[in-house]
């Protein structure tokens, strides 16, 4: 029932869909970066999947220096895996990290 | 006990030095997610929510208490010095304070903004410590069916009241629904649209959504649009209001805390509306009405103080009957829920120290957040100049974080992910997304107690009318929902 009224309302909404200038660029460098990320999250650790993912996203915002960007997520993400699994006792990921962490 | 027995007993909480802790990490973190755009006291509290489970439940409720009060007061100041509102309570407040701001009266819109939220804040939170626990005694009566009308109320009024138009409304509210439902179902056991995927049995959790709908969509959303950065205006030394400019303000505090905490309680919700109207009485009180448009103080001083005061009567609901009516209030109950709680009259007799405790750090949360904010607000405008690749990154890690340590699962990550490319399409055609998050929290709720309501009348639908209760609360829903199509029919009409 509620899928038709669902289909009901975006009926009458239909008129209002109005073409938006839309960036696509940001949008791929974003997508990229989710997909990666959960791609990576096991794999990789979440250290290294979420810098990716940092990464991905400063482009996304016209920032043009990825080795600068890398390096805050690297220090991000560290920062808030030790904070989080030894201050709060989540268990994240380790990945690539297991024998060392 | 009476009420103010009960809110010193609170009080004795709210002070010991762990609690007091916690609420100062809630309003600085509040005042932190309220001023940096893009991100609000709805999304915090969800992310924050896996990461609390291990606290007290009195802790952790102390501390959301103080990151929603302390979202209201920062979303002000990026209102007045960027002009974009950091949240939809403070979209009036731009109109005036960012004129001010202009004119370099920045330090006074700042200043009568943070006075004016502590003015409706502290009103608010008496009118609430008087109004909830009448409230939670007449809704001792409530049952099943009583509980199902008034969550259908809910729904009519929110999904009307957010958005442009009803219809959008409804659309979110029932995207919502849908998501709500999926899972087994508690009373057959029976597995509903799961399409097969085990990870799904269980339910989407609304931490999922909500982090899915706020922090991705809106990063997707802000990402693709072109713009020019936003010009942050300068505070110029830091100044006391003046007097005359005291004089103009007290009122419109007083106007707008009054207007506020009613509709704030109504179950319409939402802090817009109290808004929209504070402005629109100051304007017409106004002795100066010409400069409304070119930073009239009073249009900052009684949006400011409207916006607080809704706040705080958005709280009523939540308490006493278990109904939320904003986005944040929903991931508060979502928190209850985490807990084992459910608000409602009951809660009332059987948590006093968490819900008087609770209440009691409302008043102190609210008296940090003014010598948080007074004299320190050109320190908080810093946060304005956090570069926006750096601010986004770091949004979508905390919002990876938040979401897997609900369940440990990428599962969830990757749904998260998806929620969030649905909110931007949502976002491009103007469908309110805190529908959503409160139809997704509510709609399993109104299953069930329909299904109770039937179990007790076996099976008789007409339960629900021939109950004065529930028959009126549903006719009011009903005339929600056909009265601005109605009115705008009629506007037609004579036109």
């Amino acid at each position: 029932m509620t899928s038709i009224v669902m289909l009901i309302t975006s009926w009458r909404n239909r008129q209002d869909n109005i073409v938006l200038p839309i960036e696509m660029m940001p949008l791929a460098f974003i997508t990229l970066g989710l997909v990666l990320c959960v791609m990576t999250l096991e794999r990789l650790g979440f250290i290294l999947a979420v810098t990716l993912l940092f990464i991905c996203i400063a482009r996304a915002f016209n920032s043009k220096n990825s080795i600068r960007d890398g390096s805050v997520g690297l220090v991000l993400s560290i920062s808030v895996y030790f904070i989080f699994t030894s201050g709060l006792g989540l268990v994240l990921p380790k990945g690539i990290f297991s024998g060392i962490l | 006990m009476d009420s103010l027995g009960l809110l010193i007993d609170g009080f004795s909480i709210a002070l010991q030095w762990q609690n007091l802790l916690w609420a100062f990490v809630g309003v600085l973190l509040g005042t932190a997610v309220g001023i940096l755009p893009g991100i609000g006291p709805a999304l915090t509290v969800a992310l924050l929510l896996p990461v609390t489970y291990s606290l007290n439940p009195v802790s952790a409720f102390i501390m959301f208490a103080g990151i929603y009060y302390g979202g209201m007061y920062g979303g002000s100041t990026t209102s007045i010095l960027l002009n974009t509102p950091g949240e939809s309570g403070s979209i009036i407040t731009a109109l005036e304070g960012n004129k001010m701001a202009r004119s370099g009266r920045a330090s006074a819109a700042l200043a009568t903004a943070a006075i004016g939220s502590f003015v409706a804040g502290t009103l608010g939170t008496i009118a609430l410590t008087f109004a909830a626990p009448a409230l939670a005694d007449m809704a001792l009566v409530f049952g099943p069916a009583e509980y199902f009308a008034l969550i259908v109320l809910g729904f009519t009024t929110i999904s009307s009241v957010l958005g442009k138009t009803p219809s959008r409304g409804m659309l979110s509210l029932f995207l919502g629904l849908a998501l709500g439902i999926i899972g087994i179902d508690l009373q057959t056991g029976q597995a509903r649209f799961t399409l097969g995927l085990l990870p799904l049995l269980d339910g989407i959790h609304v931490v999922v959504v909500a982090v899915g709908l706020f922090a991705v969509g809106e990063t997707l959303y802000l990402a693709s649009q072109s713009r020019g950065a936003g010009e942050i205006i300068n505070i110029k030394g830091w100044t006391w209001l003046s007097r005359e400019e005291l004089s103009r303000s007290w009122k419109p505090w007083i106007r707008g805390s009054l207007l506020g905490f009613p509709i704030g309680g109504l179950p319409t919700g939402g802090a817009e509306i109290p808004t929209f109207l504070s402005y629109a009485v100051e304007k017409r009180l106004s002795k100066k009405p010409e400069e409304f448009g070119a930073g009239a103080i009073e249009g900052v001083a009684g949006p400011e103080a409207a916006n607080n005061a809704a706040a705080a009567g958005v709280l009523v609901p939540l308490l006493t009957l278990g109904l939320p009516t904003s986005a944040t209030a929903a991931i508060m109950l979502a928190a209850f829920q985490q807990f084992n709680l459910q608000p409602g009259p009951l809660i009332f007799i059987n948590n006093p120290d968490l819900v008087w405790g609770l209440i009691a750090s409302l008043y102190i949360g609210n008296l940090m957040l003014l010598l948080l904010n007074l004299p320190l607000a050109p320190l908080w405008a810093r946060l304005l100049k956090i570069p926006a690749p750096f601010l986004y990154g770091g949004i979508l890690v905390f919002a990876t974080l938040g979401t897997y340590s609900l369940n440990n699962s990428v599962f969830d990550v990757g749904l998260m992910y998806m929620i969030g490319v649905l909110g931007f399409c949502m976002r491009l055609v103007d469908v309110p997304v805190a529908p959503a998050v409160i139809g997704m929290i509510l709609g399993p709720m109104a299953e069930q107690q329909f299904r109770r309501a039937l179990a007790i009348s076996q099976g008789d639908p007409a339960i629900f009318l021939s109950r004065p209760i529930s028959a009126t609360l549903l006719g009011l829903a009903f005339v929600a929902l056909v009265s601005v199509p109605l009115y705008r029919y009629w506007e037609k009409k004579l036109k």
